[in-house]
């Protein structure tokens, strides 16, 4: 079993250091084989919104790139996990810049989904993605916003994408990492 | 009294003419005409890499700000979400500004806006801005960079709402001036239909529509 982690950190702190620790040893005694991208260190193209990835070159993205490698390894891995800080209520740019690059993962197509409008699938699974959000603050409107656009993620992304709120000063690492294990584990 | 100078922010990343500019051009043009603003534009993505201080400057010395984006997984593109962070952190906050956004997405609700746009509200309250509110678009696809102008009946609905977008922009006594004006511009069942019949015809032109549904990563799943 693959466990991808899509680190979107902006700072080189402490907590991230220990965060990825936690994760790396819960999912390896889970069995996991895991691989920990800080994405700030790679080059990835923006989208620019040409949509070619859906028509002169279906399911690939024009840039090949670190972009483009790390779309192949989300819908091959089993699990995926993001990490980023609460920015304004959403994702950071690093992170953001990646989710940007799944398109291709997706199909042009228009299909209804819980009344809205949604794009079909491409592929016939998509693993569960488990964002992390790290606040340093008290909880906020921002917390709030970030579990809410993970949940809005996961109608377009047909599976489980959910949204949690790591805060490094009120709860252990490694406590975290077991709740989110046991919430993975029952939702599975 | 001196005019208002308003920033017009336009996000998405297309070189060419895209439906966030378009919608820009078309609130800035009320803005100008009905209350005299100066406008100044900026393309985010080419500023925000190639000269960063020039946006920097540009928004410490506006009155106002505003933010034409398209919808990119929920949520603002990447690069916009950089430049807000930038402004952000460089901003004169011994001034206030008015901060407004007119969003689109490709999807025909413009109910796919919504989560943007609150995440431009919690920016604007992090950063000290007074929150104008939203003008949200569903089915960008049909406007594709056209000057709304030119495009007559179609989007007469969608002029009508982007001059009253423009009237209350800076009229803060007006009831409901900060709401999100909400804009479809087709039929859900029509623009589905449509746009999935667009998107064969043009991977014909390309002769790659026998491999639309193509999976090249397929190894597990």
């Amino acid at each position: 079993m693959k466990a991808l982690i899509l680190d979107g950190t902006i700072d080189n702190d402490k907590e991230n250091e220990t965060l990825k620790e936690a994760w790396v040893e819960g999912l390896e005694e889970q069995g996991y084989q895991v691989n920990w991208v800080i994405l700030k260190q790679e080059e990835i193209q923006s989208c620019i919104g040409c949509f070619n990835c859906w028509t002169k070159t279906p399911g690939l993205c024009i840039y090949d790139d670190k972009g483009s490698d790390l779309a192949e390894e989300i819908i091959n891995s089993q699990l995926v996990i993001g990490v980023s800080p609460v920015i304004f209520g959403g994702y950071s740019p690093e992170m953001k810049k990646m989710l940007d690059r799944i398109i291709p993962l997706l199909m042009p197509f228009f299909v209804k989904k819980k009344g809205e409008v949604h794009h079909s699938p491409r592929y016939d699974g998509y693993p569960p993605v488990w964002m992390v959000g790290i606040s340093k603050k008290k909880k906020d409107e921002g917390e709030h916003l970030f579990e809410a656009l993970a949940k809005r993620n996961e109608l377009n992304w047909h599976n489980l994408f959910e949204g949690h709120i790591w805060r490094p000063e009120t709860e252990n690492a490694r406590d975290f990492v077991d709740r989110s294990m046991k919430f993975l584990e029952a939702r599975r | 009294m001196r005019e208002k100078r308003v920033l017009l922010l336009v996000g998405s990343p297309k070189s060419k003419r895209s439906t966030s500019l378009s919608l820009g051009e078309q609130v800035a043009k009320n803005l100008t005409e009905s209350q005299g603003c100066v406008i100044e534009s900026m393309q985010v993505l080419k500023t925000i890499r190639e000269n960063p201080d020039e946006l920097i400057q540009a928004w410490n010395r506006a009155d106002a700000i505003l933010l034409a984006y398209p919808v990119y997984v929920d949520s603002l593109p990447a690069h916009v979400i950089q430049t807000l962070m930038t402004c952000h952190e460089n901003r004169d906050d011994t001034k206030t500004r008015d901060f407004g956004v007119m969003v689109n997405c490709g999807f025909p609700e413009p109910l796919h806006n919504r989560h943007s746009i609150q995440i431009c509200r919690e920016f604007a309250r992090v950063s000290g801005l007074n929150w104008r509110g939203a003008l949200s678009v569903g089915g960008g696809g049909t406007i594709s960079g056209k000057p709304l102008a030119e495009m007559g009946k179609m989007a007469s609905f969608l002029v009508e709402k982007s001059k009253n977008f423009a009237e209350r922009f800076f009229n803060t006594e007006q009831e409901g001036s900060t709401e999100t004006i909400e804009v479809q511009l087709a039929p859900t069942r029509l623009y589905m239909i449509l746009g999935n019949r667009n998107w064969v015809q043009h991977a014909k032109k390309l002769g790659t529509h026998k491999r639309l549904k193509d999976k090249p990563y397929c190894k597990s799943h």
